[in-house]
């Protein structure tokens, strides 16, 4: 089953790269979840900022994608293209203040959603580049290889870079209660 | 209709697992690994809570038609793009006929520069030959220069024709 789905999304990448527009909007539906969700987190709260930038690459996607390479893996193209247009975002805006997001009503309402709220807040305040290892490593679930191969990273410092990250979000949340962000 | 099966099991399994692998992985105070190498025992009860909150998908499209939404928008902006959005049969059908047209001017370029040609020079040898039987000379008969000029346009005639019939 898995084998046909690569195969088949083999086929549909080699389709797209010859032109074929049907093919590529497959890909599309195929992981535009999974990038929306990377530049979710990456722009939390800006879901609209974010959502531009899924768009902006699957159209950069388009334009290289006869020059993605077979053997290598779709995804995880996706993901480095996402990442490098969030990054170039980020460079453009440093200055910009964050827009306020309006879930903190809700979170008095909700104590498992306080708690999402604060953790994602956490997480957000991390460094930028122990954010993006957070984020890849443990939010979306990708290998050290695979995250490493999206954030442009040695491998090494990638790990380096995770238990960075891990440490200091268990030293600002170990202490959580619902209490404190009632 | 399979694509969107294939999405949604492979998220439903990655939500089955990841809270477990999560805990396992931020357990881990002393070596990085892969998720799906965490072992069961390394689990810790008193960071599951948060951990489980930094899995929680916050950023799930929040309507049904979102996705589809979006997939559609990134479409119409790829077809906005050029010649990338162009089928490969039209495009090579497009680069031919750019090719031939341009063949075409070029002989046909030719064709006219080569018969101006010929009629200057036949113009020029004319006077010539008018001056030379004006001035009383007779050093170079006046019949002497017709055949190179016919051969001249000839030449560029023949040329002209023959492009235009391989064309």
């Amino acid at each position: 089953m898995h084998d046909d789905d690569g195969g088949a999304e083999r086929l549909a990448v080699a389709l797209a790269q010859a032109g074929d527009l049907v093919a590529f909007e497959t890909l599309v539906k195929i992981h535009q979840t999974r990038v929306r969700q990377q530049l979710r987190r990456l722009s939390w709260p800006d879901a609209a900022l974010a959502d531009d930038l899924a768009q902006e690459t699957f159209v950069s996607a388009w334009q290289q994608l006869p020059r993605f390479r077979a053997d290598a893996q779709l995804s995880t193209w996706l993901h480095r293209i996402a990442y490098t247009r969030y990054l170039m975002q980020r460079r453009r805006r440093r200055d910009e203040p964050v827009s306020p997001d309006n879930a903190a009503a809700e979170a008095q309402h909700d104590p498992d959603h306080a708690m999402r709220l604060d953790v994602t807040r956490a997480v957000a305040r991390l460094p930028d580049h122990e954010r993006a290892a957070v984020v890849h490593c443990m939010q979306l679930e990708m290998t050290h290889e695979e995250a490493a191969a999206v954030l442009g990273l040695p491998l090494g410092t990638l790990k380096s870079q995770v238990a960075r990250g891990k440490a200091r979000l268990r030293e600002w949340l170990v202490a959580w209660q619902p209490e404190t962000s009632a | 209709m399979s694509v969107e099966n294939t999405a949604d099991n492979t998220a439903n399994t990655l939500a089955d697992n990841r809270i477990d692998n999560l805990a396992d992985n931020l357990a881990d105070n002393t070596s990085d690994k892969t998720t799906d190498q965490a072992p069961e025992s390394a689990r810790v009860a008193s960071t599951t809570d948060w951990l489980a909150a930094l899995l929680v998908d916050t950023t799930q499209p929040a309507a049904p038609g979102d996705a589809a939404d979006f997939t559609a928008a990134v479409m119409h902006r790829v077809r906005l793009q050029g010649p990338r959005g162009v089928p490969l049969a039209a495009d090579q059908a497009l680069r031919q006929l750019l090719q031939r047209r341009a063949r075409e001017w070029h002989q046909t370029r030719w064709g006219c520069g080569g018969a101006a040609a010929g009629v200057a020079l036949a113009l020029g040898t004319l006077v010539f030959v008018r001056g030379a039987d004006l001035a009383g000379a007779a050093a170079l008969p006046g019949w002497a220069a017709l055949p190179l000029v016919a051969l001249l346009v000839t030449a560029v005639l023949v040329y002209s024709v023959v492009g235009d019939s391989r064309a």
